[in-house]
């Protein structure tokens, strides 16, 4: 961890427009896609919504999931959130008043970890044990797929297609919702605990927990792996046009470059900053080159392809960053959303 | 950070686990514990935080046994630990069924449990009534005998005492390190089962020299009238490197034999020389570990005389005999030591006041080490490597306090499967030098691992 005193320095050179307290762990922060809202799921079951521009609760559910809110996602073109949690129910809230428009599901004695709306908002995947259920946005059942070899530990759809990429131990596989088997699979004898595909659709790059990062071009037999990090890989963040990879799994940004041949043999950049291991990676929402990086040390960081050093440093001396979001469609420079194990939600300016 | 314990705690269904995971929660002891339960198991626990799970084994490293860990503990734990409001202990139930390796590795191999959490202690739960019909018919149940810390004996009031003493001894046969508590409807002090640090190598790991004594090593012992030259010593089957002793003796009698039986004792202590199918057995200064794969051998006899032989099993099981022109030679002073050997039945009974409780837990069980002396660091080490590497997937728990030449302190170690944690303990001061293991397994060969460790002596 770096000295207090340090982090204190840099916080008070570099204050956060805003910061709001919520009553346990910030499990999720999400966006609204128009840039003005944010809301966050805590371990304390609460949702909430905040105002960008000055923090101000917007509305507030405290027991949204008893026992835990484990994901919130924002429906891509309508004002609905969906949420889960340990509970082991799916809710859909209107995503201004906070009213409960529906409970999807109640499984209790399952936690609902994980949901994700597709590109075009036509499904909601969410995952409760080794399956995964799609849902439209009225909450009406859409299929279900096969149980996966273990609980599934990743949903990311395709960035434009209806194709979920499911990740568990045992591998990863590609669904289309309501299709009895999956449209591509590929195993995997290890843990895979990180999932993006690339921008273009094509690659799905991967985390494991022993501690590799693969690339997979999906539907065929081609791979790519790049071991040796020191630890196991959670955050994985695709630049803009998908010309970089940047990687978590230690406590440098690695940074991958797939133009061309693709990364194989060649030397990644390294960004050198944190002294503890990285909680999270957000690629910036507009430049290419940029990403942010959050970790242990209560540190964040942006960097960019092309610099040795970071473009912005941010501390949260009073707790642990896990989460890292831009804001969507800034007009100018996007503010930088931090979630943290304290359960603070903080908002940073990020001039570059 | 000061790491949270968790307790493991095992055993059937109906054992008592579910009233005893009901006690501890609502003792009074002010602690904040929380209970993750096998998805399958027993309801009926009313606690705030009861997280049920359902096990999933996730092998790491290209299916390396010591990185096999339970990946649903590994999510759900990792989720608990982000709560601001911390917990003081941490209690998994698992089934009948499920191995306790993989739970008990989950926090030595993933960095991230083993930086928050620590072992405290595997509980075993048995049924004094049941566990009988378990221990014979299940693997499972006597695996999870062996991998216990504590034992508790529940439901006492459903047994005689002598049953009980039964049962201890046969826990005791399998599992010799094992605390055994016993209890009636899971009653038990908290402090027995809770904050026990039974991996904690700094709370001075200790080996009850009771517990690890030897146990007689042999379940035969004859004395034969023999004339010089070559007999046969026939097995029905390939009996699998068994250990015999041969040597003269002075008196064929009642006495003789007793006599003959310390001498077999001491020999026994001794690492035993490879004898090779169809190898020559010589009357000797040390046993002869014949080689498994051999059904016949030969007994050399340099002059006519007394002689004791003394095998690891009994002729009753193996059909072992002394052959010379294919008549069988009968032994004039014959004596089993085996619990269930036909022979202990009809040989004389000569009242001998040793114990001898040599129980065969056929598979699983426990082989004790005593030695005194240094053991040398570099062969010791290179030995328990080995031994580790290639029997690491048998050996459930072992734990050691050796004397290292050059060293004025104990070296203590104990570990599970292939995972090995050891660190200096305590100043020898006066106390006699002595080497003090403990290896609990599935076919544990005593003698090779006596041998091992006799091997690195100073």
């Amino acid at each position: 961890m770096e000295p207090a005193s340090a982090l204190a320095k840099v916080a008070a050179a570099r204050p956060p427009r805003w910061q709001w307290r919520g009553a346990d762990c910030v499990h999720s922060l999400q966006w609204a896609p128009h840039g003005h809202t944010l809301a966050a799921a805590t371990l304390a079951g609460e949702l909430v919504s905040l105002s960008a521009a000055d923090g101000k609760v917007r509305w507030h559910v405290a027991d949204a999931h008893p026992g835990g809110a484990l994901w919130c996602v924002f429906h891509p073109t309508e004002p609905l959130l969906a949420s889960g949690g340990q509970d082991g129910a799916v809710k859909l809230w209107q995503a201004d008043t906070g009213q409960l428009v529906r409970v999807v599901v109640h499984e209790p004695k399952r936690w609902s970890e994980l949901g994700a709306w597709s590109a075009d908002g036509e499904f909601l995947a969410t995952a409760a044990g080794k399956a995964v259920s799609f849902w439209n946005a009225a909450g009406e059942a859409k299929g279900r797929t096969a149980d996966q070899k273990a609980t599934v530990a990743v949903l990311a759809w395709h960035p434009r297609d209806a194709a979920l990429l499911v990740a568990a131990y045992g591998g990863l596989s590609v669904w289309t919702p309501g299709a009895a088997k999956p449209d591509a699979f590929l195993e995997r004898a290890t843990p895979v605990l990180a999932a993006a595909w690339r921008p273009g659709g094509e690659w799905a790059a991967f985390g494991t927990g022993d501690a590799s990062m693969e690339a997979w071009r999906v539907g065929t037999e081609e791979t790519l792996r790049m071991a040796g990090y020191p630890t196991k890989i959670r955050e994985l963040a695709w630049h803009g046009t998908g010309d970089h990879l940047s990687t978590g799994g230690g406590t440098n940004v690695v940074c991958w470059d797939f133009r061309g041949d693709g990364p194989a043999g060649s030397t990644p950049i390294e960004f050198l900053g944190h002294s503890e291991f990285i909680t999270a990676l957000a690629p910036h929402p507009t430049d290419p080159r940029r990403v942010a990086s959050a970790g242990r040390d209560h540190l964040v960081f942006v960097w960019q392809t092309g610099a040795d050093d970071p473009v912005a440093m941010r501390a949260v001396p009073d707790s642990v960053p896990l989460h890292v979001a831009w804001q969507p469609r800034a007009a100018k420079e996007p503010l930088l959303a931090v979630g943290c194990e304290g359960g603070e939600i903080v908002l940073f300016k990020v001039a570059g | 950070m000061s790491s949270i314990p968790v307790t493991l705690i095992t055993g059937f269904l109906g054992a008592g686990k579910t009233t005893l995971l009901n006690h501890i929660l609502t003792g009074n002891h002010g602690k904040r514990i929380a209970v993750i339960e096998n998805e399958y198991g027993e309801i009926g626990i009313d606690h705030e935080l009861v997280i049920q799970t359902d096990e999933e084994i996730f092998e790491m490293n290209n299916g390396c046994l010591c990185c096999t860990v339970r990946g649903d503990l590994i999510r759900i734990l990792g989720t608990l630990l982000k709560r601001r409001q911390k917990f003081d202990a941490i209690l998994i139930e698992t089934t009948g069924l499920a191995d306790p390796g993989p739970v008990i590795q989950t926090f030595f191999m993933d960095d991230e449990m083993k930086a928050q959490l620590r072992v405290d202690a595997v509980l075993t739960v048995v049924d004094a009534r049941h566990v009988l019909l378990h221990l014979d018919s299940s693997e499972e149940c006597r695996k999870q005998i062996a991998f216990a810390d504590i034992v508790l004996l529940n439901k006492t009031d459903l047994a005689t005492p002598a049953e009980l003493d039964a049962l201890e001894k046969r826990i005791h046969a399998i599992n010799a390190t094992a605390k055994i508590v016993r209890t009636q409807n899971s009653v038990v002090d908290l402090d027995q089962v809770i904050g026990v640090g039974a991996f904690d190598l700094d709370k001075a790991l200790e080996i009850d020299p009771e517990l690890v004594a030897q146990e007689p090593r042999f379940e035969y012992g004859g004395l034969y009238r023999l004339e010089a030259g070559d007999y046969e010593y026939a097995l029905n089957d390939a009996q699998g490197g068994q250990t015999i002793a041969f040597f003269p003796v002075t008196e064929v009698s009642h006495h003789g034999l007793h006599h003959a039986e310390h001498r077999a004792e001491e020999l026994f202590g001794r690492g035993p020389e490879p004898v090779a199918a169809g190898g020559v057995i010589n009357p000797e200064e040390t046993p002869s570990l014949l080689a498994p794969s051999g059904t016949s051998f030969v007994l050399r006899v340099p002059a006519a005389g007394a002689y004791a032989l003394f095998t690891g099993h009994n002729p009753g099981e193996t059909g072992a005999r002394i052959v010379r022109d294919g008549q069988a030679v009968e032994a004039a002073e014959g004596h089993g030591f085996g619990s269930h050997d036909p022979h202990a039945h009809e040989a004389h009974d000569h009242g001998h006041e040793h114990e001898h409780n040599h129980i065969h837990e056929a598979d699983i069980s426990s082989v004790g080490i005593d030695l005194p002396g240094n053991l040398k660091l570099d062969p010791f080490q290179k030995w328990l490597g080995e031994l580790l590497q290639k029997k690491g997937a048998d050996i459930y728990r072992f734990k050691g306090i050796v004397s290292l030449a050059g060293s004025d302190k104990e070296f203590v170690f104990q570990g599970i499967h292939m995972l090995v944690d050891g660190r200096p303990g305590k100043p020898w001061g006066t106390r006699e030098r002595r080497n003090r293991l403990v290896f609990i397994g599935k076919h544990l060969d005593r003698a090779a691992l006596e041998l091992g460790v006799r091997s690195a002596l100073a």
